[in-house]
């Protein structure tokens, strides 16, 4: 649900020069992707619907700890800004494509780097304490494994604030990168 | 049968040399995907630096894991250099009916459509392996001898091998069921087993013993040689039935399947 990949779509759309269709017409490429990118999760939501039943279920029966309603309700709206900060970070990452030919190379630069520093490869447990203090305040901690931590009870308060800084932070770099990239950008269809 | 080798070792080279002339000529290209490969190579590293510091892994100790892990980091990057193109390439071949272009050739079609030019940067990783793999040795004090690196050698060509025969058998679907592009890198999306020890598989599941344990025994086998370390006779055992089934059952898949194939043109 968090992870986002629109980094890939971005690429081949530069690629292939399909991008013009958006550049010729008054639609926002950043609106239509986002709705395009959030139309995939909603469908996910439904394949994982039965999954996510049965751990509602084993998480409620569960004495560990104690789960109520606001634990649930802060789990998901983890999740909204997750995807968000997901999604501007994989749609930046995305906007290089247009400087780049060989760009699988950012790809795996980009997905060794969210999934190691995000805690997906190893959870933060396997981290020496300093990088985990650091990391705190790197947005890759907000991105794919935020709400599991929220579901484990590991949540303070701040951690929404430096994730919304890092939504509109990752956004403003957008702004202009995009603005740059579309500047530079030619093809042959164009 | 020495002339069919000479004859496909002469071709094999020109391909890989006309495939590492033009990574050269595009310098910018080739570090970026260097930087790319070399950033999986070195979170492979890291995660394993981190695991090897709160597990124990039985019968293995550090240096040895070390070893391991630098095998695993040559094998990979080996199979990459070796079988990624051919392995991307094919299956579209097979469904746009370009596949007809290989078949018109006087040489073997599995050879011509899984030995194609390998990209420079996962040879760069190899030998990076290879050089972290000797560091580790006299690092770790490790002791090992010529019949030990002849071995080593060997085990990494024969589990080369029965990689690109598992590559085959998932490829050979494209033939009989249309375009799968998920059985191009089936075999690499289960790296992380051939990454550990064999011997930590010890559950008596019959999956993990017909399909976990073997896999495992990819690079497992060759660090063992390298390291003198004794191999249990069942593990031995289940490494070459494996390799002799998947030999067959590669090759028998690969005639049938071609079999199925029609091309655009037919």
């Amino acid at each position: 649900m968090t992870r986002s990949r629109v980094n890939e779509f971005i690429e081949e759309q530069a690629t292939s020069g399909d991008i013009n269709n958006f550049l010729a017409k008054p639609i926002s490429l950043y609106k239509y992707i986002l709705v395009d990118d959030l139309s995939l999760k909603i469908l996910n939501l439904f394949t994982l619907a039965p999954f996510i039943f049965i751990a509602c279920i084993f998480l409620l029966r569960g004495n560990s700890l104690n789960y109520n309603l606001a634990v649930l309700g802060i789990s998901l709206t983890t999740t909204a800004i997750s995807f968000l900060v997901s999604f501007n970070f994989s749609y930046l990452i995305g906007l290089f494509s247009f400087w780049f030919d060989e760009f699988w190379a950012i790809n795996n630069v980009k997905l060794v780097v969210v999934t190691f520093l995000g805690g997906v490869v190893l959870p933060y447990s396997f981290f020496p304490d300093w990088s985990i203090r650091l990391l705190k305040y790197s947005p890759f901690p907000y991105m794919l494994t935020w709400p599991v931590r929220v579901l484990r009870g590991q949540f303070e308060p701040l951690e929404i604030i430096i994730s919304l800084f890092w939504y509109v932070a990752l956004g403003l770099c957008i702004k202009v990168l995009q603005k740059l990239a579309i500047s530079k950008y030619s093809h042959t269809a164009s | 049968m020495f002339t069919q080798l000479k004859k496909y070792s002469q071709i094999f080279l020109a391909i890989q040399s006309a495939g590492i002339a033009k990574d050269i000529q595009l310098r910018g290209n080739f570090t970026l995907t260097l930087i790319g490969s070399l950033c999986y190579f070195y979170l492979h590293l890291i995660s394993f630096k981190l695991i090897i510091s709160r597990f124990r892994f039985p019968g293995w100790e550090t240096g040895q894991l070390w070893i391991l892990l630098f095998t695993f980091e040559i094998f990979t990057y080996l199979a990459f250099f070796f079988f990624w193109r051919g392995l991307q390439h094919t299956p579209r071949e097979i469904g746009t009916g370009t596949f007809d272009v290989l078949l018109s050739k006087p040489f073997s079609s599995r050879f011509m459509a899984f030995f194609r030019n390998g990209s420079l940067h996962n040879l760069v990783s190899a030998i990076f392996g290879a050089v972290y793999l000797v560091f580790a040795l006299f690092q770790y004090q490790i002791h090992t001898t010529l019949l030990g690196i002849v071995l080593y050698i060997l085990g990494l060509i024969v589990s080369l091998w029965v990689f690109h025969c598992i590559s085959v058998l998932f490829v050979s679907l494209n033939f009989k069921y249309g375009y799968l592009p998920g059985t191009s890198g089936i075999a690499f999306e289960i790296q992380e087993i051939y990454k550990y020890p064999a011997t930590i598989f010890n559950s008596s599941g019959l999956l993990i013993h017909l399909l976990v344990i073997p896999l495992s025994l990819l690079t497992t086998i060759p660090a063992a040689s390298l390291l003198l370390k004794p191999i249990s006779i069942p593990l031995l055992a289940t490494y070459l039935s494996s390799l002799v089934v998947l030999s067959i059952w590669s090759q028998h898949s690969w005639s049938s399947a071609l079999r199925h194939y029609s091309s655009a043109s037919s």
